[in-house]
C-alpha cells in the first residue's frame, strides 16, 4: 500500500477537528432527511462516506483527512442543507468532495499522483461534475418534469462560479499543502521532478 | 497503429486534403472580409491559423506530426469554421457532429499530456481504468471552460458594441454541446488513445 501521503496520522488535534466536520456533515444528512431535503441529503451522505472511509479502512480513527478539507467541505454542507446559497455551498461541496476522492486514491490504492497533479485533478473533476450535473439537470427537468434550469443566463452564471469556485480551491489548497508542514504531508517532493 | 494508417490514405492523400481545406478555409476568410462580416471572418481566420501550428511546431521544434492528426485537427476547425457560413443555425445536428469531433481532439491531447506526464515524473502512476476517466475528466471540464469563455466572448463584445464570434442559444444547446463533447472523449477513452501516441514524445520533451 502506499504511504498515506497526506492523511494525517497519530495527530489527535487534525483527527479531533476531522471528526467534528464528520459530526457537521451526519447532522446536516439528518437533518436533510428530516426537512425533506433528500438531493442534499444525499450529497452530503456520499461527502460522509468519502470523509470516514480513511478511518474506517485503516482501523484507525486517528487517520483523517487534513482538517481544513473536512472543515471547509463541512461547512459548506451545514450551510447549503439550511439553505443558505445552496447553489455556491454545492460548488464547495463538490470542490471538497473531488479533492478527498484524490488523496483518498493516492493513498489506498496503487495509483499515485503528485501533489500538484492530484490538485489539478481534482479541479477538473470539480468542473467535470458541474458538467454532469447540468446534463442530470437538464434531463430530468425534461423527463421528469422537474424545474433545476430556469434560464441560460442564470446556468452560464453557474457554469462560471463554479469554475472560480474550483480554482480557488485548487489554489489554496495547492498553496497549503505545499506550504503548510501538516502531519503526513507528502515528504517526497522535491523540485526536479516537478511538472511545470 | 496511428490515425494516419487507420484512415487507409497516404501522407501525400492527407496533405493534399489538408491544403484543400486550408484553401477552402483561406476563401471563408476572404468572404468575411469582403462582405465585412468580423465574426464569420474571425470564426476562419483563427482555424486557418490553427491549422498551420503543425507546420509551425516542425520549423521551431522540428517535430513531425502523424498527417493523420495534422487531418484531424484541420477537419475539425474546418467544420467550424464551414458551420458559421450557416449551418449551425440552419441544422442543429451541425453541432453535434463539430462537438463531437473537437472533443475527440481535446480528449485525445488530454490523454497524451496525461501519459507525457506520467512518463516524466516518477511520482505520477497511473491505472488503466484511472487514465479512461481522467479522460473523460478532462473533456467534461474542457466543456465547462468553453461555456466560461463563450459566457466571456459574448459579453466582452456587448461592452465592446460588437457582434461576438460565438453564439450561445440557450440552455439546450449548452447541454447538446456537453452530451456530445462525452461522447467524443468516450470514443478516445474506448478505443482511440492509440491515434494520439504520436504526441507524447513530443509533449515530454516539453516538460521540464
Amino acid at each position: 500500500m502506499a504511504p498515506l501521503d497526506v492523511l494525517a496520522r497519530n495527530e489527535s488535534v487534525n483527527a479531533g477537528v476531522g471528526w467534528l466536520s464528520t459530526g457537521l456533515v451526519a447532522f446536516v444528512v439528518v437533518q436533510s432527511v428530516l426537512s425533506g431535503a433528500l438531493l442534499w441529503a444525499g450529497f452530503a451522505a456520499i461527502l460522509l462516506a468519502v470523509v470516514v472511509l480513511p478511518p474506517i479502512w485503516m482501523r484507525d480513527w486517528r487517520v483523517m483527512a487534513p482538517w481544513p478539507l473536512l472543515l471547509v467541505s463541512a461547512v459548506a454542507a451545514l450551510l447549503g442543507g439550511y439553505g443558505l446559497s445552496t447553489e455556491v455551498a454545492g460548488y464547495f461541496v463538490v470542490a471538497g468532495f473531488a479533492l478527498l476522492t484524490a488523496v483518498e486514491i493516492d493513498a489506498f490504492t496503487s495509483v499515485e499522483m503528485s501533489r500538484r497533479f492530484a490538485v489539478a485533478f481534482a479541479v477538473l473533476s470539480t468542473l467535470a461534475v458541474q458538467g454532469l450535473w447540468v446534463i442530470a439537470q437538464y434531463y430530468s427537468d425534461l423527463w421528469l418534469d422537474t424545474g433545476f434550469l430556469h434560464s441560460q443566463r442564470e446556468l452560464q452564471v453557474d457554469i462560471v462560479a463554479v469554475t472560480v469556485v474550483g480554482l480557488v480551491m485548487g489554489v489554496l489548497f495547492e498553496w497549503y499543502f505545499g506550504r503548510v508542514e501538516h502531519v503526513g504531508t507528502y515528504e517526497q517532493l522535491d523540485d526536479t521532478a516537478r511538472s511545470p | 497503429m496511428t490515425l494516419g494508417d487507420h484512415l487507409q490514405l497516404s501522407e501525400t492523400q492527407e496533405y493534399r486534403l489538408v491544403r484543400a481545406l486550408q484553401v477552402a478555409l483561406a476563401v471563408i476568410l476572404g468572404y468575411g472580409l469582403v462582405t465585412l462580416q468580423f465574426e464569420l471572418a474571425v470564426n476562419a481566420g483563427l482555424p486557418l491559423a490553427v491549422t498551420f501550428l503543425p507546420a509551425l511546431l516542425r520549423r521551431e521544434y522540428s517535430y513531425t506530426m502523424d498527417a493523420g492528426l495534422v487531418l484531424l485537427i484541420t477537419v475539425a476547425v474546418f467544420l467550424h469554421a464551414f458551420g458559421s457560413l450557416g449551418f449551425y443555425v440552419w441544422f442543429s445536428w451541425y453541432d453535434e457532429i463539430t462537438h463531437t469531433v473537437s472533443a475527440f481532439l481535446v480528449a485525445g491531447i488530454g490523454y497524451a499530456v496525461l501519459t507525457a506526464l506520467e512518463k516524466h515524473s516518477s511520482e505520477i502512476e497511473l491505472t488503466s481504468n484511472l487514465r479512461g476517466v481522467f479522460i473523460l475528466v478532462f473533456v467534461l471540464a474542457f466543456s465547462v471552460i468553453w461555456e466560461v469563455f463563450e459566457f466571456g466572448a459574448v459579453w466582452v463584445s456587448q461592452v465592446l458594441g460588437t457582434t461576438s464570434p460565438v453564439q450561445v442559444f440557450g440552455i439546450d444547446d449548452i447541454v447538446t454541446d456537453m452530451v456530445f463533447n462525452v461522447i467524443g472523449g468516450v470514443l478516445v477513452a474506448v478505443w482511440g488513445t492509440g491515434y494520439f501516441e504520436d504526441f507524447v514524445p513530443f509533449i515530454r520533451r516539453r516538460l521540464r
